[in-house]
């Protein structure tokens, strides 16, 4: 303590000579002049200095700011001379995920940006900046780049082996362009998953399948996509055109919206239109879409960690019925799209989660060039969403496995308790059935993962539909349905438990569902309880 | 009264044969130059208060590692290594058989740095452009490259001509209290004339933040393009912890060249 009191902060030194960059506090500390370094320990190191001190000096501004820094314990980082601030170092990683949830933050030297994914070491953050430094390669020189990616793919595995990550051996595999159907417009990517792995076996490997059968996994991104058709991108005009070397057919999102009335997720859709009108928002809206035009959520996207926006987006998604349409408006669709990723790492939560992405683009007053949106634009962004998806998954197997008792166990024992059935309890237990047992289920089906999952998307569905239809009916006596969606919710659980049994959980299910008669039988069963 | 100089000192005794192989050498800049150095495409020499003239340092074999000694104030920076092939020995060039910034900067106090005063001349060595010369300094201080490499220099200087029993005198001296050690015993090569990148260029160590000036110079110096080695730099790591990692792994690299059997001119 008697050190830190003596220690007067003078300035920094930027040792790389560029901005921005984590730099070299400078100052003195009793009569000396010292530098403060770290050493590979992670412990600070008080350099003496024995010739002539060149540093830069902070101004009254950054001196006011960094009143209180504390050389032995906090770091400092520069985005120019005159813009420095301290950190923790007991914060470092928090500190670094703040700086790359900006897409704009060190864009000329993405090699800044991956060594600070590095330190955070989660596939959400590092795989997307391994990416952008390839990109990046691939323009300076992709014969370095793929002696640098040699060199680097073991060492970033060995960073996420508890993720299980697996990247591909060949470099093209990250940079190879999505390949595009056009007899599949309006979608312009559906990413498919097979439902067929455990959530620690997600990882089998990140790559895109480009197989050219008719099978409906043609494409599909194995690794995060653990709830099949997750994510999608529909691409709307009114006429027949070609968009970024996309031949484009005649499909509006009502056509969409028709087409895929009868699939089982569709009430889940995050639609997020992007374009110059408004109008594919009021035309989804007369599809039966609800409307949510949150702007500025996307502004403030990258404060996914803020309790602010925890709160917000619950009394978000706790008001949405049908549909979440999302809206954004840009001029500049892969602004839209870049957004989005960070939308989905927004909506990706215990307590929310879509069951599909539809991502619209909306092209219909589209007049011009759009000099940034090209194939390989939108291939990236889509990579990005897909990881942050897949780095939410992660984290919220985590917070299972961190939770002693369980979460099931919690929210049985929440959704029987006396005040939750209580007459004030029932609109709670309305929301909690639509949308947590909902987020349940589908982190369930995480952990299912293969045939199972699937059938408890049928099993959900079926709930789902009840619900909505009484809801559609005006505001329905809750009493009768309340004891068999009780019952039901207390199946699903139990199905979920089972799924958490096998990963070493210990909380015993009494029922296990496991083909499709059980799902009959388990239905039968709760509509005799119900009558 | 004259003394004699290192130069003529080796020229005056027979050199064994085959001599040790020629090393590699090292030139070791700050982080902040990187770029600039490779926008150039050459290493330009710098002004040198200890010589009054612009030269260029190496250090022949690859031992850089100097916590102190140091005549510039890099031990404060953030280093960069770029090691380069003995061909570059080829070239003009001149060794001194210590670090002459330590002796100009007379923070090497004792008997036998006053008695090689005047250093610049008694220790000089020209190299003539003959790659061999570093290779005997080599084999009549420390008798061959292994022993040169671990710093062991060799007794049997004290029974050959002047200045060898003093230079010896000067490496084996306990210098630690000055913050110096054994790495004192390392050759110094000072070049004149700038050194392009486009040739020579064996390993390159940096601060990964600068990857993307390295994929710069991968360009430039195809097809024989360098090798390459980064240090993490999140934070600004201790400078001298750094340094001896590069020089861990430029070692990987001159082991290589150790091993080789040496010229039998």
């Amino acid at each position: 303590v008697t050190i830190k009191h003596e220690f007067d902060l003078l300035g920094h030194d930027c040792p790389l000579g560029e901005y921005p960059a984590p730099v070299t506090p400078v100052g003195r500390l009793g009569d000396q002049m010292v530098y403060i370094y770290v050493n590979e320990d992670d412990t600070p190191h008080i350099q003496d200095v024995l010739d002539d001190v060149t540093y830069t000096p902070h101004n009254r501004v950054v001196n006011e700011t960094l009143a209180k820094f504390d050389f032995l314990n906090d770091r400092l980082f520069a985005f120019s001379a005159d813009s420095v601030v301290s950190y923790s170092a007991a914060r470092e990683v928090q500190f670094f995920e703040s700086l790359l949830s900006d897409p704009h933050f060190a864009g000329r030297n993405p090699f800044i940006r991956l060594s600070f994914a590095k330190r955070v070491a989660t596939p959400g953050v590092l795989l997307p900046e391994l990416e952008r430094c390839l990109s990046y390669l691939a323009e300076k020189s992709s014969d370095f780049m793929a002696l640098w990616y040699s060199k680097e793919r073991p060492l970033i595995s060995t960073l996420l082996a508890e993720y299980r990550v697996k990247l591909p051996l060949d470099v093209q595999q990250f940079l190879r362009p999505l390949i595009w159907d056009s007899k599949r417009a309006p979608v312009l990517s559906a990413f498919e998953a097979k439902v067929a792995h455990l959530c620690g076996t997600l990882a089998d490997s990140y790559v895109y399948h480009t197989d050219t059968s008719d099978s409906p996994y043609d494409f599909y991104f194995e690794a995060p996509n653990v709830v099949g058709h997750q994510f999608r991108t529909f691409v709307e005009c009114k006429a027949t055109s070609q968009a970024v070397g996309i031949d484009l057919i005649d499909r509006s999102v009502e056509t969409w919206v028709r087409e895929h009335a009868q699939d089982p997720f569709r009430r889940y859709w995050i639609v997020s239109a992007a374009g110059f009108t408004p109008d594919a928002m009021h035309r989804a809206q007369q599809c039966g879409i609800e409307l949510l035009t949150l702007d500025n959520l996307v502004s403030r996207s990258n404060r996914i960690t803020s309790p602010f926006f925890v709160e917000e987006r619950s009394a978000i998604f706790g008001k949405t019925g049908k549909f979440a349409f999302f809206a954004h408006r840009s001029d500049q669709p892969i602004e839209l799209l870049k957004a989005t990723a960070a939308y989905v790492d927004v909506v990706q939560s215990p307590s929310v989660i879509p069951s599909q992405l539809l991502v619209v683009l909306d092209f219909s007053g589209w007049k011009g060039d759009f000099p940034d949106l090209t194939r390989d634009s939108l291939h990236s962004a889509h990579t990005q969403a897909l990881l942050r998806y897949q780095n939410s998954v992660l984290k919220m197997r985590s917070i299972f496995e961190a939770n002693e008792s369980g979460y099931a166990t919690v929210w049985r024992n929440y959704l029987l308790s006396p005040e939750c059935l209580s007459s004030d309890g029932r609109e709670n237990l309305r929301r909690v059935l639509k949308w947590q047992v909902r987020a349940r289920l589908n982190v369930g089906l995480c952990y299912a993962g293969g045939e199972m999952a699937e059938r408890l998307v049928t099993l959900s569905a079926k709930l789902r539909r009840e619900l909505l239809a009484e809801a559609s009916t005006g505001t329905p006596p809750l009493t009768t349905r309340i004891d068999s969606l009780r019952k039901e919710t207390q199946l699903l659980l139990r199905v979920a438990s089972e799924t958490m049994v096998s990963e070493g959980n210990e909380i015993v299910a009494d029922r296990l569902i496991t083909t499709d008669s059980d799902i009959d039988d388990a239905i039968t069963e709760l509509a005799d309880l119900a009558a | 009264m004259s003394h004699s100089t290192l130069d003529s000192a080796i020229s005056s005794i027979a050199s064994p044969s085959p001599l040790p192989m020629a090393l590699p050498i090292v030139h070791v800049t700050s982080a902040r130059g990187f770029r600039g150095i490779v926008d150039t495409g050459a290493l330009l020499p710098t002004p040198c208060s200890v010589f009054g003239e612009d030269v260029l340092y190496f250090f022949y074999g690859g031992g850089f590692y100097r916590p102190r000694n140091h005549q510039t104030k890099n031990r404060e920076e953030l280093p960069v290594a770029l090691l380069f092939d003995p061909s570059l020995l080829a070239g003009e060039a001149r060794f001194y058989p210590c670090d002459t910034g330590a002796l100009g900067s007379g923070r090497i106090c004792c008997k036998a740095a006053t008695d090689l005063e005047p250093f610049r001349e008694r220790l000089k060595v020209d190299g003539h452009g003959d790659p061999d010369v570093p290779c005997k300094m080599v084999s009549h201080l420390f008798g061959d490259n292994g022993r040169y490499l671990r710093g062991e220099v060799d007794p049997d200087c004290v029974n050959k001509p002047d200045p060898f029993p003093v230079i010896y005198e000067l490496l084996t001296t306990d210098l630690t209290g000055s913050g110096i050690d054994h790495r004192q015993s390392v050759l110094e090569c000072q070049m004149l004339t700038p050194i392009s990148l486009r040739e020579h260029l064996l390993w390159v160590g940096f601060p990964e933040t600068l990857t993307g000036a390295f994929a710069d110079l991968y360009e430039l110096t195809k097809p024989t393009v360098p090798e390459y080695h980064y240090y993490r730099a999140h934070v600004n790591f201790n400078p001298a912890q750094i340094a001896q990692q590069l020089q861990d792994r430029a070692a990987d690299v001159i082991r290589r060249f150790e091993a080789l059997p040496g010229s039998t001119r």
